[in-house]
C-alpha cells in the first residue's frame, strides 16, 4: 500500500518532467544551444572532480566543436570525456574526438559528425583536478557549428557556474595521508585499521570535540547545582524534625537505588508524555543534578559527621549560632576531607553523561556512535575514549595526591616522639570529647 | 552580698536511665575560683556543661547573673558569648592559624572589626606567651601551646566567667605548669572561674573554694584549707588520701 502510493508519485513526478522538457524542446528559439547547465559530483575541492553538462542544441543548427575553457588552477590534464546524445527520447551514437591543451585548460571536443540539431547533449569530462580554494566559478562553453567558417568567432554559452566548498583541514590531512605508504602499511594490519586508522582519527577529532564539549558543559553545569542540592540534602538527613530527615532518607534511597538509565529515561520519556516540554540540555543538567545530589548528600553527611563533635562544641561555646558554626568551623574542615570523594563522584557523573546517548543529546557517545555506524570503522570509539581520559586521568591523579595530603595533614601532625603521641592520640582521636563514631550534629 | 555570676539551683540531669546530677546547688561570687574535685564519672564535666547549656539539665535551673540560661527560649548563644570555655581535648579550629582561631568568634559573633579583633588577638594570644605562635596552625603546635591558644580564643570574647575541663589532663607533665600558669595569672586578674581539675596543687594555691563532687552531688565545700586539711566527708577523706 504505502509502497504503492510512493510509486505512484515517483511516476506522476516523471510524467511530469517528460511534460516540461517536450515544452522546452518546443519552444526552443532559432538561435543554438539553450539549457546549458553545469553540474559537479564533489562538495570540496582539491581533489578529482567529474564535471557534468547539458545543453539542449538549436532547432536548425549542428554543432561540431564544444570547447570548455577551465578556470584557472583548474587541471584537465587527465580528464576522460564521455558523452551521450538524446534525439528526442531515442539514444544516438556520438562519434567525436577530445583533445587537451594543458597549458591553457581547454578541453575540446570534436563531433564529427556534427550534433544534429535539436539533440539533447549530455557530456562527462572526468578526473579534472579542481583547486582547492572553494567558491563559485564560471566555466566558459564555447561551441561551433558545422557550417562556421575556420576563422569565425565562436558561439558562447554565458554564465554556466558551478560551486564546491573549501575542504576542511581534517579532509586535507585525511586526503594527505591516503597518499602515504607507511598509512596504507598501517592500515594493512587489519586490527589497526579498524580502531586505529589514521584518516578515520583526523576526521573523528574535530567531528567529536563538539561532543566532548557538549558532555563537559552537562557535567559543569549539572556539578555546582549538585553540590548546593547535596549540601542541603545532606543537611536535612541531620534535621532535627523526623519529617524531613525521612523525606531526605527516602530521596537519597530511591535515587541510589535505581539505575541512573531509568531515570533519565523517566524524566525524558515520562515528562514529554505529561506534555510538559523542556529542552534536552536542561532536561539533562536536571536529572544529572538530581542524581549526584543524592551522592554528594551521602558523602557530605559522611564528612560533616566525621568532624569531632568537639569542633562544634568549641563553636557553640563561644556563642556561635548552628549555622555560624557550620558555616565557618565544620563545613571548612570537611571540604577537605571531602574533596578527593567529591572529585572522584565528578569523574563518574562525567562519564554517566554518555547514558544521553539513549535519548538523542549529541554528545560524545552519541557522536562516536554516529561516526562508527557511517565510516563502518571503530576509530572513533578510540577517539571518544581519548576525549574522556583527557579529562578523567588528571582527575584521577587529582584525587590521590588529594588523598595523599589529607592522609597526611590528618595522621602527619606533629607526632615527633611516640611517648607523646601515646599521650595525645587518646585525647585527640578517641578521647570522651572527640566522639569518632556517631557525632551527630543536628540543627535545631 | 551582691548577685553571684553563676548560680545553679537543685540541678537534675539525666541521659536515659542514667541519672548523672542528682540535685545540684552551687553559687559563685564574682573573683572567685572554685576548684571542682571528685571521682572520675562523679559527674564534674556534665555540670560544668549544663553551665553553658551543652548539656541541657533535665531539671532545676542554672543562671548566668539574671538570665537564666536553661529557660524557655533562653537566647543560649547570647548567653554563651558571655562564658569562656576551655576542654581537655583543646578543640582548637585546625583549619585556622592560632590568631584565626582566636579571631573568628570575635569577628562573626561579637561582629568587631577585622583590626580590633586582630589587635586583641594579639594581645590575648601575648598573654599566654604565644605571640610569636600566632601565625601557626594547631598541628604545628605542642599541646600545651594549642591548650593556651584555647584560653586565649576564650578571653577574646571577654567573657564574666571561665570554665575549664580538665584542661591539663591530656599534656605532658613538662607542658602542664605553663598552662596552670596561665590559669593562674588570671585568677590573680580576678577572673571567674570554674576549674574541675586533678591538679591539688592549684586547687590549694589557687582556688578561693573547693567543691567535692561524688554520685552526682556535692559532698562537701568550703576553703582549700578546710577540704584539704580538715575533710568532714568520708568520701571525701577516701578520695583525697588516694591522691595524694
Ligand atoms: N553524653 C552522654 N551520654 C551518656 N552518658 C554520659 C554522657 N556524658 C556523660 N555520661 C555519663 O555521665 C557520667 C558522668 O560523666 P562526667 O560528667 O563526664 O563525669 P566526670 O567529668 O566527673 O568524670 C558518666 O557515667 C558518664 O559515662
Ligand atoms: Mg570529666
Amino acid at each position: 500500500m504505502f509502497d504503492l502510493t510512493r510509486k505512484y508519485r515517483q511516476r506522476s513526478l516523471l510524467s511530469v518532467l517528460v511534460v516540461f522538457l517536450l515544452l522546452l524542446t518546443l519552444a526552443s528559439p532559432a538561435f543554438a544551444m539553450t539549457g546549458g547547465k553545469v553540474t559537479v559530483d564533489r562538495e570540496t575541492g582539491g581533489q578529482l572532480t567529474r564535471f557534468t553538462f547539458a545543453a539542449t542544441t538549436g532547432a536548425d543548427e549542428a554543432v561540431s566543436r564544444i570547447d570548455f575553457l577551465f578556470p584557472e588552477g583548474f587541471d584537465p590534464s587527465k580528464a576522460s570525456v564521455d558523452v551521450t546524445l538524446l534525439e528526442g527520447l531515442k539514444r544516438i551514437d556520438a562519434i567525436y574526438e577530445r583533445r587537451i591543451d594543458p597549458k591553457t585548460g581547454v578541453v575540446t571536443v570534436l563531433f564529427d559528425p556534427a550534433v544534429p540539431p535539436g539533440s539533447n547533449l549530455f557530456m562527462q569530462i572526468r578526473e579534472v583536478m579542481t583547486p582547492i580554494a572553494g567558491g563559485t566559478y564560471v566555466l566558459p562553453v564555447e561551441y561551433r557549428l558545422a557550417g562556421d567558417s575556420a576563422g569565425a568567432v565562436p558561439h558562447a554559452i554565458d554564465g554556466l557556474t558551478f560551486k564546491y566548498k573549501t575542504p576542511p583541514r581534517e579532509e586535507v590531512i585525511s586526503r594527505w595521508l591516503d597518499g602515504q605508504g607507511w598509512v596504507t602499511a598501517w592500515n594493512n594490519v587489519k586490527f589497526l585499521n579498524l580502531f586505529l586508522k589514521p584518516q578515520q582519527f583526523v576526521r573523528a577529532v574535530p567531528l567529536l570535540f563538539a561532543g566532548w564539549l557538549m558532555s563537559l558543559a552537562l557535567v559543569l553545569s549539572a556539578f555546582p547545582i549538585s553540590i548546593v542540592g547535596g549540601l542541603g540534602t545532606a543537611f536535612m538527613k541531620m534535621s532535627k524534625v523526623p519529617p524531613v530527615r525521612w523525606l531526605a532518607s527516602i530521596y537519597i534511597n530511591v535515587i541510589r537505588g535505581t539505575p541512573l538509565f531509568l531515570q533519565i529515561f523517566v524524566v525524558f520519556i515520562g515528562l514529554r508524555t505529561t506534555g510538559l516540554r523542556f529542552p534536552d540540555f536542561v532536561s539533562a543538567i536536571v536529572v544529572l543534578a538530581f542524581n549526584s545530589s543524592a551522592y554528594l548528600a551521602e558523602i557530605f553527611r559522611a564528612g560533616i559527621q566525621s568532624i569531632s563533635k568537639g569542633q562544634f562544641e568549641a563553636a557553640s561555646s563561644l556563642g556561635m549560632s548552628y549555622w555560624q558554626a557550620m558555616r565557618y568551623v565544620i563545613i571548612p574542615q570537611t571540604v577537605r576531607r571531602v574533596l578527593p570523594t567529591m572529585t572522584s563522584e565528578f569523574i563518574l557523573l562525567f562519564k554517566d553523561t554518555a547514558l544521553f546517548a539513549a535519548v538523542g543529546i549529541f554528545e560524545l557517545m552519541l557522536r562516536s556512535q554516529n561516526f562508527v555506524s557511517r565510516s563502518g570503522n571503530l576509530t572513533a570509539y578510540v577517539v571518544a575514549a581519548l576525549y574522556y581520559l583527557i579529562i578523567t586521568i588528571p582527575l584521577i591523579n587529582l584525587v590521590g595526591r588529594l588523598e595523599a595530603k589529607l592522609a597526611q595533614s590528618e595522621h602527619g601532625v606533629a607526632a615527633p616522639t611516640s611517648k607523646r603521641r601515646g599521650r595525645r592520640t587518646p585525647a585527640l582521636l578517641s578521647g570522651p570529647d572527640f566522639d569518632t563514631t556517631a557525632a551527630k550534629h543536628e540543627s535545631r | 552580698m551582691t548577685q553571684p555570676v553563676v548560680r545553679i539551683i537543685n540541678l537534675h540531669k539525666s541521659f536515659g536511665a542514667l541519672e548523672v546530677l542528682k540535685g545540684v546547688d552551687l553559687e559563685v561570687q564574682r573573683g572567685e575560683v572554685v576548684v571542682i574535685l571528685g571521682p572520675s564519672g562523679s559527674g564534674k564535666s556534665t555540670m560544668l556543661r549544663c553551665v553553658n547549656h551543652l548539656e541541657e539539665p533535665t531539671s532545676g535551673e542554672v543562671w548566668l547573673q539574671d538570665v537564666q540560661i536553661n529557660a524557655q527560649g533562653a537566647n543560649v548563644n547570647k548567653v554563651r558569648e558571655h562564658i569562656g570555655m576551655v576542654f581537655q581535648s583543646f578543640n582548637l579550629f585546625p583549619h585556622l592559624t592560632a590568631k584565626g582561631n582566636v579571631m573568628l568568634a570575635q569577628r562573626k559573633v561579637l561582629g568587631r572589626s577585622e583590626a580590633e579583633a586582630a589587635r586583641i588577638a594579639d594581645e590575648q594570644l601575648a598573654k599566654v606567651g604565644l605571640s610569636d605562635r600566632a601565625d601557626h596552625y594547631p598541628s604545628q603546635l605542642s599541646g600545651g601551646q594549642q591548650q593556651r591558644v584555647a584560653i586565649a580564643r576564650a578571653l577574646a570574647m571577654d567573657p564574666i566567667v571561665m570554665l575549664f575541663d580538665e584542661v591539663t589532663s591530656a599534656l605532658d607533665p613538662e607542658l602542664v605548669r605553663d598552662v596552670l600558669e596561665v590559669m593562674k595569672e588570671l585568677a590573680r586578674g580576678g577572673m571567674t572561674m570554674l576549674v574541675v581539675t586533678h591538679e591539688m596543687g592549684f586547687a590549694r594555691d589557687v582556688g578561693s573554694r573547693v567543691v567535692f563532687m561524688d554520685g552526682g552531688v556535692i559532698v562537701e565545700q568550703g576553703s582549700p584549707e578546710q577540704v584539704f586539711d580538715n575533710p568532714q566527708n568520708d568520701r571525701t577523706k577516701d578520695f583525697l588520701g588516694h591522691i595524694s
